[in-house]
């Protein structure tokens, strides 16, 4: 597994050396980066994107470390299309480590917000069993997306539903049965940050009692091809919820053709 | 746990449901259509060699998207404008951002008002900075290539582009709230034609100095300037061509599509102020669609060439006569109309009087 860390390594390396040319907007907010709670923007048309994310969680006697690229692009106008998967090393007692699934998502976004009706988008994901910390099982899920501005504040809301098969005790973390959040932000634009919350009501794909869980986030533009994110959570107010999520990211986005006169 | 499924089944169901109407234009709506720039290896040249002179863009950006946040918001009938955000405004190009900024992050109310003139600003920005890098980037040795190539990718947007065609400047003053936004908020649309001035002369400066220490010595100097063109403005709104001269000769057309997107600007910047235009969003969509599909015409070259900028005081002169006819019920934006024409030729007539005085070589 450890080759497995070191190739993904290599390949963000290599995707960093290239001369690729980026514009980050701070403001469109992605699933994890840092909260659970995504806005309803893909991002642009032919606009391309690499996340890396290292998240830590407690949970009561158990320790997992995650870390989690990703990959999307703007496929044509209001559609995105991506690609995440997790390496977890996990400590209870003893310690284990591997990949877990690897999901394919796509975003379409089917209106942009108006006076009165919010932005919508739907968001359709593929989860692959790739590693030993995954399901066993193909899923696959359908999440709608909703995003409301009230001047620099922004709330949305995040409704998921996954088919497939329940996953055996302790599996597929990363999987819900179904998920409800409400999440809500607000930027300081000339200072290119923002702060964003959200509450999340999971119900685990291996069928264990739903967890609710809340989060505080933080985005930066820190250049203009980069984006810094960090963020804490918790679930502990509710016995089966974690005590302690905290996860810091970093997104890049770049066009790949490049000219030359 | 009945509850729990009850609530999430009516939030799916609303969705659903807008989200059908939505589908089958039961409900009016635009698409976002975002588009990325075009990746080229000048990209970022003009950030990364001058940092700050790119944040007074940034600070021009800002200062352009507040109007129409704060008409939206506010009303026609606010002093915000010439008040608070008036210092706001100045604090932002004293302190101007680091990096660039769309317009729905500073005006995200009028972006829900008008997405479709939103986004036709920030496409045209991001030919803004294209064009602005490839000067900027000493390796980019055809520069004509690297603009025509910049320029079409601007135009392969239809939607998002206006014309590359010399629509006259007139047609901003030609429309039954022409004038609203000057006549109200003078101090804010000094302001704003500063910039108009500001814009066209970094372009000259990329364009003529080679040496990256001369141009930023010379870029600064005019971002010195520009603080007194905010006091003392022109009596007209510049042009491309005013203070671009070479630049705009290299590339006429990129001169005449910023042109447009400051005419439109006005043109917004008037339905906005105008307590006369009582649907906005359907006039901005016409203001849009005029400036899109208008033929050229030579009134522009015109402008630039017989009634040149002047600094003289007449732009508050103006200003004051036009709220004094406004309040007697005439109109003062077909008096200014009339005003700069006879100007014009005035002029005119006297370069063709210059023209016919016959050559005297020296000794005759």
């Amino acid at each position: 597994m450890g080759k497995k860390i070191l190739a993904i390594l290599l390949m963000l390396l290599s995707w960093f050396s290239l001369p690729l040319y980026a514009q980050v907007d701070f403001r469109n907010t992605d699933k994890g980066r840092p909260i659970l709670i995504e806005d309803a923007y893909p991002i642009e048309y032919l606009a391309f994107e690499l996340q890396g994310g290292i998240g830590y969680e407690k949970d009561g006697g158990e320790d997992r470390l995650d870390f989690s690229p990703e990959f999307r692009f703007g496929a044509y106008k209001n559609l995105q299309l991506g690609i995440e998967t997790s390496y977890t090393s996990l400590s209870d007692g003893r310690t284990s480590s591997g990949g877990s699934d690897t999901f394919l998502h796509a975003i379409y976004s089917i209106n942009q917000e108006g006076l009165e009706i919010p932005a919508l988008s739907i968001r359709l994901d593929g989860g692959i069993p790739t590693g030993g910390l995954g399901t066993d099982h193909l899923h696959a899920s359908a999440t709608a997306l909703a995003t409301k501005t009230f001047g620099s504040l922004r709330l949305h809301s995040n409704l998921s539903y996954t088919i497939g098969p329940t996953a055996s005790e302790g599996e597929g973390r990363d999987i819900s049965r179904y998920l409800y959040g409400l999440g809500i932000d607000y930027a300081w634009p000339l200072r290119f940050f923002m702060v964003m919350g959200d509450i999340v009501l999971i119900k685990p794909i291996d069928d264990q009692k739903s967890e609710l869980l809340l989060e505080l986030g933080t985005r930066m533009q820190i250049h203009p091809k980069w984006v810094l994110d960090a963020g804490i959570g918790t679930g502990a107010f509710r016995e089966e919820g974690s005590d302690v999520l905290a996860t810091v990211g970093i997104t890049y986005i770049f066009g790949v053709r490049r000219i030359s006169y | 746990m009945k509850c729990k499924k009850l609530f999430i089944y009516t939030l799916s169901s609303i969705f659903l449901l807008i989200s059908i109407l939505i589908a089958t234009n039961g409900l009016a709506h635009e698409l976002r259509d975002r588009i990325f720039y075009l990746p080229g290896g000048y990209n970022f040249a003009f950030y990364n060699k001058h940092p700050k002179v790119y944040g007074t863009v940034g600070a021009d950006h800002y200062i352009h998207a507040i109007a129409f946040e704060i008409l939206f918001r506010y009303g026609s009938e606010n002093d915000l404008l010439e008040k608070e955000i008036y210092d706001k405004a100045i604090g932002v190009w004293s302190h101007p951002p680091k990096f660039g900024l769309t317009m729905e992050l500073i005006s995200p109310e009028f972006s829900k008002l008008a997405w479709k003139a939103t986004n036709i600003f920030d496409w045209a920005d991001m030919l803004h900075e294209q064009l602005y890098d490839i000067l900027a980037d000493e390796r980019i040795k055809d520069k004509r290539k690297a603009y025509e190539e910049a320029i079409a990718y601007y135009l392969s947007e239809p939607d998002l582009a206006l014309s590359p065609d010399a629509i006259p400047m007139d047609v901003m003053d030609n429309q039954h709230y022409s004038g609203a936004f000057r006549i109200s908020y003078p101090k804010f649309n000094a302001l704003l034609w500063a910039f108009h001035w500001l814009e066209p002369v970094f372009y000259e400066g990329l364009f003529i100095f080679d040496d990256p220490a001369k141009r930023e010595k010379i870029l600064q100097a005019w971002i010195i300037e520009n603080n007194d063109w905010f006091t003392n403005p022109t009596q007209r709104m510049p042009l491309m061509r005013d203070s671009a001269f070479q630049w705009s000769k290299f590339s006429p057309v990129a001169a005449n599509i910023f042109d447009n997107v400051h005419t439109l600007h006005g043109m917004i910047a008037d339905i906005m102020a105008s307590p006369k235009v009582k649907d906005k969003q359907a006039e901005i969509t016409r203001a849009i669609k005029l400036m899109q599909t208008l033929p050229g015409s030579d009134s522009n070259n015109r402008m630039t060439q017989f009634l040149p900028l002047r600094r003289d005081g007449s732009y508050w002169k103006d200003v004051a006569m036009m709220q004094e006819m406004e309040k007697r019920g005439q109109d003062p934006i077909a008096h200014m109309r009339m005003m700069m024409e006879e100007e014009m030729k005035k002029m005119e007539e006297e370069a063709e009087r210059i023209k016919k005085i016959p050559y005297i070589k020296e000794g005759e």
